[in-house]
């Protein structure tokens, strides 16, 4: 490991713990481009150029910017907050937490490199062949997930009842909320 | 494709000339700017300072840096520091990648900053970054006019981004190559990508035009609603570093529309290495001025609507034919005659024109 | 709106691109003012060289604004000012509050006061914003701080106006006229 890839592992470390700690949420969400930044750099410096640019464009440019967004619209950038609700279920989250941590290390454990073809620097004209050929089903599986959550978060802050359903006043309230 | 790499010396002085030259011409483009806009709107426009206004830029300048500096009370200070430098440092960037000529002929030296094999996703990554100065200076500010200015300028980016993108890919699949010295010279050989590609020219040209935040897509900078848009409550140099990043959008702008549709530094006849690239540039300049002068600014929800209900779908069907016709091994020239059908279609818009509807039959 | 209004509305822009801009570089240029256009006052003469004013003050008593001071006087039969009784020994109007409303020369019986076409009256200290019969009189040219610059640079006075023609109420006044006569 030399000195420039240390130096870069501990901005990932430090922007990451940064992310969790900053109590203003716009602070945090800076905290996170700049943690995909240095994660950008680092794909780079390891020759998957496609996968730098792309980390930058989406999840740096485009994710963040929607985060941002709901901050600011939730006003949830305002700091302090009156109380934590959450004291209860921190041991439980760090427990989680832990848990995860654990299944991907021991994931990382056994693992092996699948493949040894040569890349090119990870240009989209050898990276397509091989998404779209060998890895097809899982590629699939991943996107399958991603819209399984976003079914599930749609499902989760529908109104119990159908809108026209509802009461004249209920529906008033109800109408704004979904707006 | 693989040029020479130039000593590192070389680079960092392009680097420099690159600054140095956009900065030049973001001075002196906010006094073509004006005066083309007065003459426009059949007056005179700046001309005190200097001889028929040439020293204005000067004047601003100078004004600009003396004045007041102010910030607010309730402003996150160190991010309404940070977010006019982060605007500037990423408009900067842009221009780098764009090629000026043919290889070896700066000097001997390659006539671009940088030459990337992913040259349009670069592009496209730091001109998504250039969003966060806007953003964060309107949340910085602590004011609701700022915020809602920095809120359209994201919705906007969002409904815009994705148009852009799509867009940007027929080009991309006809080459095989994100490289933009590879665009450049399939162009030279195969003729210009928007006899290719006509719609996702038009698409692209559009996008970027909100992508400067030009009329009439400026709505992050409305003044006569949001008073100033996100930088309502900058002054003094801050509020010049705005001028500066918007000015360089939009001269990266009118630079990379040529440069992807246009064939770039190329010219089927008479070439000379720089001028026509400066010329291209030029209209483009141009153009967007007289699209400020004469049109008025979209309402927001109506860039939304045009953003996904026109530029998206438009860039997506005529990448999905794009894609038909390479994936296919069909001739290209069955997209020369689609493209010139889609011109056709676009005149034909022109010359229809049904009379207005009004609705509720108001005034 | 359509495709073709959208169009339409950059050719008529760039139409006026081409044409020549309307606006005067006014300190460079002269104002083209109306002929009845409502200026600092000018009390003019009889042809034989008799002021008009007898000094009646009811133009003070029209003025809305009070700015007008009138202090008449008998004239001498031998060596008379005016062509009546009496003259005006003292005709004084506060520029600061003037609005410029013309009454003044309605309400005056024998036409001795109309308002003329200068404008540029600005100046430093309230005491020389008030017009004195040695500023107003046919003959003299220009407003005081013009008349006090022309007389620091050792040029003519300069008005920055200029008008089809005077009419005719402003009995001997010259005026730049737009044929360049004045």
């Amino acid at each position: 490991m030399s000195p420039l890839e240390a130096l870069a592992l501990l901005f990932l470390l430090g922007t990451g713990v940064l992310v969790v700690t900053l109590r203003n949420a716009i602070h945090a969400a800076l905290a996170l481009i700049a943690n995909f930044l240095v994660l950008a750099g680092l794909y780079v410096a390891l020759d998957a150029r496609f996968l730098g640019f792309i980390q930058i464009i989406v999840y740096a440019g485009a994710i963040v910017v929607l985060f941002l967004f709901v901050i600011m619209l939730l006003f949830a950038a305002q700091g302090e907050v009156g109380f934590d609700p959450l004291v209860r279920s921190k041991p439980l989250a760090l427990l989680l937490a832990l848990g995860v941590a654990g299944v991907l290390l021991s994931g990382l454990w056994g693992l092996r490199l699948a493949f040894t073809q040569n890349l090119e620097g990870g240009l989209p004209q050898a990276l397509g062949p091989l998404l779209y050929g060998d890895w097809l089903l899982v590629l699939l599986a991943v996107g399958f997930l991603l819209m399984a959550a976003t079914v599930v978060a749609v499902a989760l802050v529908q109104p119990t009842r159908p809108l026209d359903a509802l009461r004249p006043e209920e529906r008033k309230e109800e109408k704004e909320v979904v707006r | 494709m693989n040029y020479p790499l130039d000593p590192y010396w070389v680079v960092a002085l392009k680097a420099l000339l690159v600054v140095i030259g956009l900065l030049t011409a973001f001075a002196f483009m906010t006094l073509i700017e004006r005066r083309l806009l007065a003459r426009f709107q059949i007056r005179l426009g700046p001309n005190r300072v200097g001889p028929s206004g040439l020293l204005q830029p000067v004047a601003d300048a100078i004004k600009s840096i003396f004045k007041e500096d102010l910030v607010v009370e309730k402003a996150d200070r160190v991010l309404f520091v940070l977010a006019p430098l982060i605007g500037v440092v990423f408009a900067l960037l842009a221009f780098g990648a764009i090629p000026f000529g043919p290889p070896g002929s700066f000097f001997g030296y390659q006539p671009w900053v940088l030459n990337l094999d992913l040259g349009l996703l670069y592009l496209f990554a730091v001109s998504e970054m250039a969003i966060y100065g806007i953003f964060l200076a309107g949340w910085a500010s602590g004011s609701k006019y700022s915020l809602l200015g920095s809120l359209r300028s994201s919705a906007s980016l969002i409904s815009y981004e994705l148009g852009l993108g799509i867009a940007l890919l027929a080009p991309v699949l006809l080459v095989g190559s994100l490289n933009l010295q590879d665009i450049v010279n399939w162009q030279k050989e195969n003729g210009w990508l928007f006899l290719y590609a006509f719609p996702a020219f038009l698409v692209y040209a559009i996008a970027a035009l909100a992508e400067a935040a030009r009329t009439p897509f400026d709505l992050p900078e409305a003044e006569q609603e949001l008073v100033g848009g996100y930088h309502t409550e900058y002054s003094s140099i801050k509020w010049a570093l705005f001028q500066m990043t918007e000015y360089i959008h939009f001269i990266t702008a009118s630079a990379l529309i040529p440069t992807l549709f246009l064939g770039g530094w190329t010219m089927p006849f008479l070439e000379v290495p720089y001028l026509w690239m400066f010329l291209k540039i030029a209209f483009f300049l141009f153009l967007f001025i007289w699209i400020r002068a004469t049109w008025f600014r979209l309402r927001y929800d109506q860039l939304l609507r045009f953003g996904w209900g026109f530029l998206f779908p438009v860039a997506l069907v005529w990448f999905l034919i794009t894609a038909l016709v390479v994936a296919l091994g069909l001739p290209r020239s069955y997209l020369l005659y689609l493209s010139a059908l889609s011109f056709l279609v676009l005149l034909a818009g022109l010359f229809y024109s049904p009379k207005p509807v009004r609705k509720g039959g108001g005034a | 709106m359509t495709l073709k209004a959208l169009a339409q509305s950059l050719g008529i822009t760039l139409k006026y691109l081409f044409s020549k801009p309307v606006t005067v570089p006014y300190p460079d240029a002269p104002v083209a003012l109306k002929p009845r256009f409502h200026g600092r006052h000018v009390l003019t003469r009889h042809p034989n060289g008799l002021e008009k004013c007898i000094g009646c003050s009811l133009c003070a008593a029209a003025c809305p604004a009070y700015a007008i001071y009138v202090e008449p006087a008998e004239n001498d039969p031998e060596n008379p000012v005016s062509a009546g009784e009496r003259y005006a020994k003292v005709y004084e109007i506060n520029m600061l509050r003037c609005i410029f409303c013309g009454l003044c020369e309605e309400a005056c019986p024998t036409g001795a006061i109309v308002l003329g076409y200068d404008f540029e009256m600005a100046d430093y200290q309230y005491s020389d914003l008030i017009y004195g019969k040695e500023d107003m009189l046919v003959d003299v040219m220009g407003t005081k701080p013009q008349r006090r610059e022309a007389k620091m640079t050792g040029k003519a006075v300069k008005p920055g106006y200029v008008v089809p023609y005077v009419r005719p109420e402003l009995e001997g006044f010259r005026a730049p006229t737009e044929g360049g006569k004045k």
